[in-house]
């Protein structure tokens, strides 16, 4: 089988992100084609039209975008640095963690002295995630182990998360529980793409410097460190990395799952054995991902603002259960 | 002790039909008004607080004290405060338990397996319920008289209210946390109908409490909008959307009214009031304009 030439299959993708982010914009309550207001001297839609696709389509779309391309990139550097094919934020429990964090924020009041509060504090949630999962399975090269410490970090955040909501003395805090477990970026606005567009980017930055280290990696502990790869800075960069962007993109959209998961495998046989490969494919694939989701679901049911994460879970969860079944029918051979 | 009454309600008409039903549940079939009355449900703690006579109701339930929904905290303050759970309503040895049809379902079943006489009050969706609930109290409570008088002067302020009809009747719509509009039938549309507005949600032709996109709502254009004092200014993601940019923009602030929720929670004679603030809200915007 011949494989797609890089560059190709990355041109590729970009267009595909690009198709997605017009339809996006494109679809809603009503079809609004996007090039009619945009373009001087197009007739036909008012000034509603305008307003709805500048203030509410288009930020939906790019945090949808950079959202996804964050879960994407991670996923595929989580499983590259942990050797660990399931490894995921969502599954891992740091974007759980993440929604404590920001619940935290908003019911403590602290949102309202400082708008950064957010997402400082969302991703020190998933800060703290992180580095309990290197402390808890570390050492331990057992794939399953760290999952399962990702499942009991989820849940343990998951109820910390509707504890603070059910204390919160705001009548309509509890009816925020779904939205942080699942995720929606229904009537998001600028506000929350310039509160979470600089971690967003910065922590995307630390996770493409972990490429060249992910390669070596790839060989093996020993063999990464003989080719003279610091690991060490390598698991900061990936730690942190992870934690901001991880977390800046929950604090807006609730914890989106599986799609850290599903990108990267789906594009590991296109671009070959090479970790470093696999980062701009999954970050672009992940944008893909969500913007299809966040398509599907104003399409599907517009009526019923669907959560997100109930889209990518459906499609994410029988593929992890796949995975799961080859990765132990691997080990056994 | 309980005090044995004469004949609680008068037989003619329709009323002995819901008699009939009542009989079959209330206290009022042994001929005595209960004595000892709790109430676990909001709108039937504010409407057995007007109702009731002193003494007869002894616990409301802990929202009736919440000064973000209940106008009556002052009334509700010296009575025991109930969450709604059955331990503790039963503790209190009540000989009535008032509860709304679609709270505390589990207690309710629960209560009444226990033998307590529990009376259901469906929540009020529009004026005609107001008065049938409060006719329902006053059965159940023996204040007939009293509650008869709390309906025609409800009637009365309904009528004074109510504005004459205008050349161009503008059009109102609310807009809540979650994106929260009300729907016809309801007593939202009720109010702002009364006070002299058309409501967007039944022009909508909405059921219920609805969820209306933000996109939805620009599109429909209401002329004003209407929000909730007290819960808009809370913190959360629920009223983010409340300060979202494109409805700022949208609907400016001649455009946007903001009313006391806790009269619009509950089918009681207080809806006046709602209708009054409304007016006065919309009619201040209008100076403003001149």
């Amino acid at each position: 089988m011949t494989r797609l030439p890089y560059p190709i299959l990355l041109s590729g993708l970009a267009l595909l992100v690009a198709v997605l982010f017009v339809i996006s914009i494109a679809i809603g309550q009503v079809w609004i084609n996007p090039a009619s207001v945009l373009l001087p001297g197009a007739h036909g839609y008012g000034e509603a039209d305008r307003l709805i696709l500048y203030e509410i389509r288009v930020p939906r779309a790019v945090l949808a975008l950079l959202i996804g391309a964050t879960l994407g990139l991670s996923g595929a550097v989580l499983q590259g640095l942990l050797r660990n094919p399931l490894a995921e934020p969502g599954l891992l429990g740091i974007s759980a963690s993440a929604s404590l964090g920001a619940v935290i924020a908003i019911y403590s009041g602290l949102t309202a002295i400082f708008a950064y509060a957010l997402p400082i504090s969302a991703l020190a949630g998933a800060l703290i995630a992180v580095l309990l999962l290197r402390g808890l399975a570390g050492r331990s090269a057992d794939i399953l182990t760290i999952i399962l410490s990702g499942v009991a970090l989820t849940s343990l955040a998951g109820a910390l998360t509707s504890l603070a909501l059910n204390m919160s003395s705001n009548p309509f805090a509890a009816l925020e529980i779904v939205f942080w477990m699942l995720g929606s970026l229904a009537d998001r606005s600028w506000v929350h793409v310039g509160m979470a567009l600089p971690f967003i980017l910065t922590g995307m930055l630390l996770l493409f410097a972990t490429a060249r280290a992910l390669d070596a990696l790839s060989l093996g502990h020993d063999a990464a460190q003989s080719l003279g790869v610091n690991l060490q800075r390598t698991n900061t960069l990936a730690i942190l990395g992870t934690a901001i962007s991880v977390g800046a993109a929950t604090a807006v959209s609730g914890a989106i799952g599986f799609v850290g998961l599903i990108v990267p495998h789906l594009l590991r046989p296109c671009v070959g054995n090479k970790p470093s490969r696999l980062l701009a494919a999954s970050a672009l694939g992940g944008a893909a991902f969500l913007l299809l989701a966040d398509i599907s679901i104003r399409v599907l049911l517009p009526e019923k603002d669907l959560k997100l994460g109930v889209v990518t879970a459906l499609i994410g969860a029988p593929f992890f259960l796949w995975l799961l079944h080859s990765v132990k029918k691997r080990a056994q051979v | 002790m309980r005090k044995a009454k004469a004949s609680v309600v008068d037989f003619r008409g329709v009323s002995r039909l819901l008699l009939v039903l009542f009989l079959l549940t209330a206290q009022a079939a042994l001929g005595a008004s209960p004595q000892r009355v709790v109430s676990m449900n909001l709108c039937t703690d504010q409407l057995a607080m007007l109702v009731a006579e002193p003494g007869q109701l002894i616990s409301v339930s802990h929202l009736a004290v919440d000064e973000s929904a209940s106008v009556m905290v002052e009334e509700a303050r010296p009575l025991i405060i109930n969450q709604g759970l059955a331990e503790q309503v039963i503790r209190l040895n009540p000989d009535l338990v008032i509860a709304g049809t679609y709270t505390t379902r589990a207690t309710v079943n629960l209560l009444k397996r226990l033998g307590v006489k529990v009376a259901e009050f469906q929540p009020a969706y529009s004026f005609a319920d107001v008065r049938s609930n409060l006719k329902k109290m006053g059965e159940l409570l023996g204040r007939d008289a009293h509650s008869s008088r709390l309906t025609d002067m409800f009637d009365q302020q309904l009528q004074e209210a109510g504005r004459t009809a205008e050349a161009i009747i503008p059009v109102l719509g609310s807009y809540g946390a979650n994106s929260y509009t009300g729907g016809g039938s309801s007593l939202e549309s009720e109010i702002v109908t009364a006070a002299g507005f058309t409501h967007l949600g039944s022009q909508l032709q909405l059921q219920g409490s609805s969820k209306l996109p933000l996109e939805s709502l620009i599109y429909a254009n209401p002329d004003l909008l209407m929000s909730w004092q007290r819960w808009s200014d809370r913190q959360g993601r629920a009223v983010e959307i409340l300060q979202h940019p494109a409805l700022e923009q949208w609907f400016g602030p001649q455009r946007r009214i903001s009313v006391d929720s806790r009269y619009w929670i509950c089918g009681t004679p207080y809806t006046v009031s709602a209708i009054q603030q409304l007016q006065a809200a919309v009619a201040s915007k209008e100076k403003d304009d001149d």
